[in-house]
This record gives structure tokens, sequence and C-alpha cells, in this order.
């Protein structure tokens, strides 16, 4: 009896307490995913920030450091704001490249944007990515050291620079590879005919094997002694030559080379083919390569590279040259490449995919479970709201897959709320009241829902450890939604499902309600 | 409520016939895939290297043009398939893997000054070296979730439980590689690095599933042996570890079916309204989730009755219960 006593005493005391927090966390919390997700910015702002964003990396730098001279008060401001000011431009870039337009308004008459900003993977902004592998050279390089890795990281990112293209990222993974990312990136031909040629430049000599044989001998002087190279015009408009200038040793090499060979051929080779071109583009056989005829020594340290070249080979080659050549050969090991319209549609279908999932099992809880489907349901819009504010925050970026994971664990949600109404429909059909079921039922149906969760997020980190990209992405969203429900699904629902006035009869409890308490 | 009664341990052997059923046809896939493809189902390019190509051409590109260029490019015995994909009329090329760029761009070239333009959808490239390193990482991944989950509900129930619900598991991957077996072998479907993590949730799903039931068994087990009336002849008896398993199932009956039709409603959302990219993967989890639920239901639960009641008549000093 006294244990009885205690008991009731003690649940009093519970009671309380749940009715001054859980409510409260319900709030803050639907009120920190709103203020996450939703932002408001004059339309004029939002288009300078995409100005911002539309510069490639290197421009961007250097655009913001002068802009953030140019800011009022940015001569009275100590180190430390000018290092926020920088980083706020620079958050303010990246933002515009992902940005979800809800709606506009207008007020003070201003144009206003109302708009989100989850990060989209490639698949859904439409991009390529590359896996890039450095194999080794011998007798050169043996072995892809971290140094050799180094060289081909700076060569890699130099190249893709070039490219203009706004958002590109280059990562190490693993001993020997780099991940490339393009998002957004016109022309992924482009990009991949100058990522993957090692641009290693050559000047050979003309020599004859015993036997009378003609062929094409190192004469040590490479494109690494190259200070600069130009793509320009010959006079004839159409066809284009390259120029370029030697760093004082290389200008020194060349001096001696060309004064040796008066007269006769230098042969200029890029990654071993001889960079005359033929009529439809293809290097010259190296039978049939005449070199460049040396009319006198160059000793001012420049000259140019002749080959009929089209515009876009001599500026291609002018790049390379400039970007260093690739210490070893680079192999495209994968290639994952979307086009903008594929992406698009992508977007729109995951966003009705989404939304018609979404409702259909809102209508489902309603059906089966009345009133308390309807707090289920509120539930699962803070579920969608709290999950897509950890997504922002994170960042986690959304692919396809991580959408499907998302809509997947929506299911799932749902699931620890179908688990506890069922267990307070057993509690009210044993004589409870309908304070004591609910109770009883978010109590008992605890363990299966943690254990099952528990379960599921092994399942997850399994796929995060050994995943591929796609798969990493899917298992984020889906172990993020899974840890979102447990609040969302068992805090949210109860609180809610307290608030219900007694006399609305959930799950069938009005005649019950009126029975005396038995604890 | 006794009307919608499943009696688990009576019709114990229909519950393993529907699942035979399904299982034997998708084994004889996974063994005539094997035959044909050297593997137990089609595999893609993420597996096997090659590229896929997806051109939607501005005119009709006839696909017997398409292969011709194909051939000539260096790409002899090409597939090439129309399609549509975002509602557009797509060239669908698979190849094997094009390492030389010189020859992508020649091959886009001819495509264009033979056909005209065309937008790029989606180009695809694995190369060979790659496929056989993203097979054994899902392998790895596979077995890892195993050895985890079995020590997972070992802790926190037994062992038999674990090696019911894995047996539960086995059930469900065997079912859905058979299904998307037969798929490769009368469809064409390929298995790509998505499919692995299809399984993956598939197995989430499933031990979730069956855990929800056994939580339940695992509470009700202290029933074992007390007093249970017969609903129809009123009589009374005393219940065996058979009777608590069918309570327990049939207590969790309602949540595991509403449970499995939120997510079937939401990935037949996804299937139907989804992105084309990751339709396949979507199938394969309905097909992983509607054979979960089945299987925590009528196989996991049965095979545990099974197991508990073969080692009682292995100790024949314990009275069995009648």
């Amino acid at each position: 009896m006294t244990s009885q006593w205690k008991s009731k005493s003690k649940k009093g005391f519970s009671t309380n307490i749940f009715k001054d927090w859980k409510p409260w966390a319900v709030i803050g919390v639907l009120g920190w995913s709103l203020f996450n997700l939703i932002q408001i910015v004059p339309q004029t702002t939002l288009e300078d920030w995409q100005k911002l964003g539309a510069l490639p990396p290197s421009e961007l730098e250097s655009t913001i450091v002068d802009r953030a001279k140019a800011t009022p008060g940015a001569d009275k401001m100590n180190l430390y704001e000018k290092e926020d000011l920088v980083k706020q431009l620079q958050e303010e870039a990246q933002t515009s490249n992902n940005i979800q337009v809800l709606g506009h308004f207008h007020a003070n008459n201003k144009k206003y944007v109302v708009f989100t900003s989850l990060k989209l993977g490639l698949d859904l902004r439409g991009g390529s990515q590359l896996l890039l592998q450095a194999m080794p050279a011998p007798p050169t390089v043996p072995e892809i050291t971290p140094e050799v890795m180094r060289g081909v990281e700076t060569v890699i990112n130099n190249r893709i620079n070039s490219l203009g293209v706004s958002e590109t990222i280059v990562q190490r993974s693993g001993k020997d590879r780099l991940i490339v990312e393009m998002p957004g990136i016109k022309d992924p031909q482009q990009a991949k005919d100058r990522i993957g040629t090692t641009a290693l430049l050559e000047f050979k000599e003309l020599a004859y094997t015993p036997d009378g044989h003609r062929y094409w001998k190192d004469a040590g002087l490479t494109g690494a002694d190259f200070k600069h190279a130009q793509a320009s015009a010959m006079t004839a408009g159409s066809v284009w030559h390259v120029n370029f200038e030697f760093k004082p040793e290389g200008a020194k090499k060349f001096g001696v080379l060309t004064t040796r060979l008066v007269g006769q051929p230098i042969g200029i080779f890029l990654d071993g083919q001889p960079t005359d071109r033929t009529a439809d583009g293809r290097p010259v056989s190296i039978a049939e390569y005449r070199g460049v005829n040396v009319h006198e020594p160059i000793l001012g340290g420049s000259g140019d590279i002749t080959g009929n070249f089209t515009k876009e080979q001599a500026s291609d080659l002018a790049v390379k040259l400039n970007a260093g050549s690739l210490p070893v050969p680079i192999k495209i090991l994968e290639e994952r490449t979307v086009g903008a319209t594929l992406g698009v549609d992508s977007i729109q279908k995951s966003v009705v995919a989404g939304t018609v999932g979404i409702a259909a099992v809102m209508v489902f809880m309603v059906v089966i479970y009345g009133l308390p489907g309807l707090v289920a349901d509120t539930a699962l819009i803070l579920y969608t709201l709290a999950t897509l504010a950890a997504f922002k925050t994170i960042p986690v970026t959304l692919t396809l897959a991580g959408i499907a994971g998302f809509i997947l664990s929506i299911g799932m949600a749902v699931d620890a709320n179908i688990l506890i109404f069922e267990r307070t429909k057993e509690e009210l059909s044993n004589g409870r009241s309908l304070f004591m079921a609910i109770e009883n039922g978010f109590n008992r149906a605890f363990s299966s829902i943690f254990d099952s969760n528990a379960n599921s997020l092994i399942a997850c980190c399994v796929l995060m450890l050994f995943g591929t990209s796609i798969v990493k992405g899917f298992a984020v969203t889906l172990a993020i939604g899974v840890i979102v429900s447990m609040f969302t699904a068992i805090t949210a629902t109860r609180a809610l499902l307290h608030l219900v006035p007694k006399h609305l009869a959930i799950f069938g409890a009005r005649h019950k309600d009126k029975a005396k308490e038995v604890v | 409520m006794s009307s919608h009664r499943i009696d688990l341990v009576k019709y114990r052997s229909l519950w393993f016939g529907i699942s035979a059923v399904i299982l034997i046809p998708g084994i004889i896939g996974i063994i005539a895939c094997c035959v044909r493809f050297h593997a137990p189902l089609k595999p893609g390019i993420d597996f096997t290297g090659g590229s896929i190509l997806q051109y939607e051409f501005a005119k009709p590109a006839p696909v017997e043009k398409v292969r011709d260029i194909l051939d000539k490019a260096g790409f002899p015995g090409s597939q090439v398939q129309q399609a549509t994909v975002a509602g557009k009329e797509v060239v669908v090329m698979r190849t094997k893997a094009i390492d030389d760029e010189g020859q992508k761009r020649q091959l886009d070239q001819k495509l264009t000054s033979e056909l005209g333009p065309f937008t790029m959808l989606s180009q695809d490239k694995v190369s060979a070296t790659v496929g056989p390193e993203l097979l054994l990482n899902g392998l790895v991944a596979l077995v890892i979730t195993f050895c985890m989950m079995v020590a997972y509900i070992s802790y926190r129930f037994m062992f038999d439980y674990a090696l019911c619900a894995i047996a539960a598991l086995v059930h469900d991957v065997l079912a859905l590689c058979g299904i998307f077996a037969i798929l490769g072998l009368v469809l064409g479907t390929e298995v790509d690095s998505l499919f692995i993590s299809a399984i993956l949730t598939v197995i989430g799903f499933s031990v979730h599933d069956t855990i929800v039931v056994f939580d339940r068994i695992r509470e009700n087990a202290k029933f074992v042996g007390s007093k249970g009336v017969n609903p129809v002849s009123g009589e009374e008896f005393r219940k065996t570890f058979g009777d608590v398993a069918n309570d327990s199932v049939n207590q969790t009956l309602a949540r595991s079916i509403y449970t499995s039709l939120t997510v079937i409603i939401t990935l037949t959302c996804l299937y139907l309204l989804g992105g084309v990219t990751t339709r396949d993967f979507v199938l394969a989890m309905l097909i992983g989730i509607i054979s979960g639920t089945y299987s925590s239901i009528f196989n996991a639960s049965a095979l545990l009755v099974w197991w508990r009641e073969f080692k009682l008549t292995r100790k024949p000093k314990q009275p069995k219960p009648a």
C-alpha cells in the first residue's frame, strides 16, 4: 500500500516536470529549425552574392579581399573583425551556389527573396566527379610517394582553376588518388582533356642509329625549365602558336643547344607526341615529323612552338605548360557526370515524391488512428523540418540516394509512433486511464524502439565506413533521420498527446476516462 | 480479435512453404545468372568496369546508326538502347571503359557530325580496376553488418534469438537477390553499388522488424507455463513457448503491418514519382521490406519456437508442458 502511495506522489512530481520542459523543447526545436532553414534577403543582395559565387576559386579569394578592404569602416577594424568579414563574404558566396527559392515578396519598395540553402550533390545540380589515380612511371618515379602526390595535386589544382569554373574541389583520397569535383561544369570533356594529359614538354634532337635509322634523342630540356607560356595568333590569323620564356637556367641550356644545332632541326614533343597537328587535330606521326629548323642561336631565353594549332589547341597547350607538367601520368578511374537538365529533373521529381510520400503517410495515420494520428502528423512535420535543418547545419550534401534515405526514414519515423499507439491502445483495453495508458504505452514501447533504431544505426555506420560516395550520402541522411526521429516521435508526440483535451476521446477512451484511476 | 489471429505454430509448414515458393525460383535464377554472367546477379559497370553514356539527340537517332558509329570509333560490341529518361527520348550507350579521352572526344565529334547535336544527360565511367574494389568493399560491409547485428542481438536478447533473426535476414537477402537475378535474366536489370546499400538497408529493416516481435516474446516469456483458456472449448491449459510466441506475434501484428505500410507508401511514391537514377534501388528496398515484414512475422518467430521445442525434446528430464 505504502509503495503505491509513494509512486503516486512521484508521478505527480514527474507530471509537473514534464509539463514544464517537453512542450518547450518542442517549440525550441521548431523555432531552431525554422530559423535555420528559412532565410530572407533583398533580391539585390542575393544577386550580389551570386556574382561572388560564380567566380572561380582563384579569383574569388582576391575579390573577397578587395571587397573586405572596400567595406566602409574597414580601416578601423581590428584583425579579428577583418577575418570575420572575409569569412562572412566567403559564406555568402558559398550559400549563393546552393539556393532553393521558396518565394518572393515586396516590402518598402524592395523585392525580397525567401529561400533555403541546402547543399545539393552533383547528381542534383549537374556536374562532374572524377576519381584520378597517379600511375608510377619507372624508372624516374617507381613509386607514388606523398611528395609526388603533392606535386600532382598542385598541378591538377592549377589546371582545374584555369578552367574558370567556380566551386571546384580537389581532394586527396588514399595513397595515390585524387577526387575532383566540378559542379555545374559546362564542358566536362574539356576538363578531362586538360586533367588527363601529363603535359610533359620535351626538346629532342635528331640522331642516327649505327645502321642509319633516324630517331629523336632527348636533349635534356623540358617544360619544367619554362617561366611562362602564352598562346598568340600568327599573322595569318587562323593558325596559332605558343610563345614561351625560359627560366634563367633553362635559357642558358637552350642557348647552348641552339648554338650547337644551327642548321639542324629541334623536335618538340608533348607527352611523347610531336606538337605538330595534322588537319584532323591529331599529332603527326613521329616518322613524318620534321621538327623546327634552328636558323641561329637563340640566346634571349624565349622562343615559340609552331605546329598548325587552332586557337583552342594553342591556349590549351599554354595552360598546361603554365600549370606545370605532371610528374607521373594520371588515369581517370571513375567518372560520374550528370548534365544540368537531368539534375533539374531529379530535383523536381524528388520534391514531388517527398511531398506526396509525406502527405500519404499523414493521411494513413489519420485514417488508422484518428486524432492521435493527427498528433503523429504534427510530430512528422516537426521531424521533416528538424531533419532538413540538421542537413543544413552539419552540412550534409544531399544526393539522390540521400533523398531516398531521407524519405525512407520518414516511413521509419512513423514506426515509433505506431509502436507507441498500439501499446497505448492495449493499455486502454486493459482498463488503464488515458493518462496512464499513454505513459505506459511510451515506456513499454521504448525498448523496442531503442533496439530497432540502434540496429539501423549500426547498418548506417558500416555503410559510412565502407561505402562509396553515393552509398555514404544515403547512410548519413538515414542515420540523421533515425536520430531526429527518436526525439520527435517520442518526446514531441508524448508532449502533444497530453495537450489534447480529454473530452476529444482519443483512442476511443472517453468512457474509460470517467472510470476511476487505478494505479 | 480471435478471428484475426494467426496461428504461427499450427500452420508452420504453410508459412515456410510460402517462403520456399519465393526463394526456390530465385535461387534457380541466381544459379542461371552464375552460368550466364559468371556472377550471382547481372553486374553493372560499378563492378565490371565500363562506360554508360546517355545522350539526348535533337533529331531522332536510329539505334543501328549509333551502334555503327560506336563500332567504327573503336567500341565494337557496345549495347545501344532507346530509353525514356526524365521524360525525354534518350540513347543509352554501354561500352567498355573509355580510358582514352582522345577516343571519347572523337566519338562525340562523329556522333555530332552524323546525327546532329546532342545534350549529354549523364556519363559514367568506371575503369575495370576499381570494379573489384567496389565489390570487395561492399562484401566487407555486408559481412561486418552481419557480425555486428549478431553481436548486438545476442547481447540484448539471447544467442538463439540472434540466430533466428539472422535466418530471417538471410531469407530476405536471398529473396531480394533472387528476384533481381530473375529481373537481370529477363529484363537485363543490372546491380550497382547502390544495390549493396539497398541490401544493407533491408538487413537493417528486417532486423528492426524482427526485434520488435522478439522484444514482445522476451517480455511475454514469463507467461510460459501460466494458465490460458481456450477461447472455443473454454478448457484451461498451460501455455507453451509456442503459445506465448503466438500471442506475441499477434500483439505486434497490427504494428508490423502498419509500419511496413507506411514504408511501402513512401517507397512507392519514390518509385513512381522519384528520380530515374534511383528507381532500381527503390525497387530493391520495396522487395526487401515486404519480405522483411513477412519473415519477421512468420519465419523468425516460427523458427524460434521450432528451435525451442527441439531443445525441449532433447532434454527428456523436463516434462513437456501439455
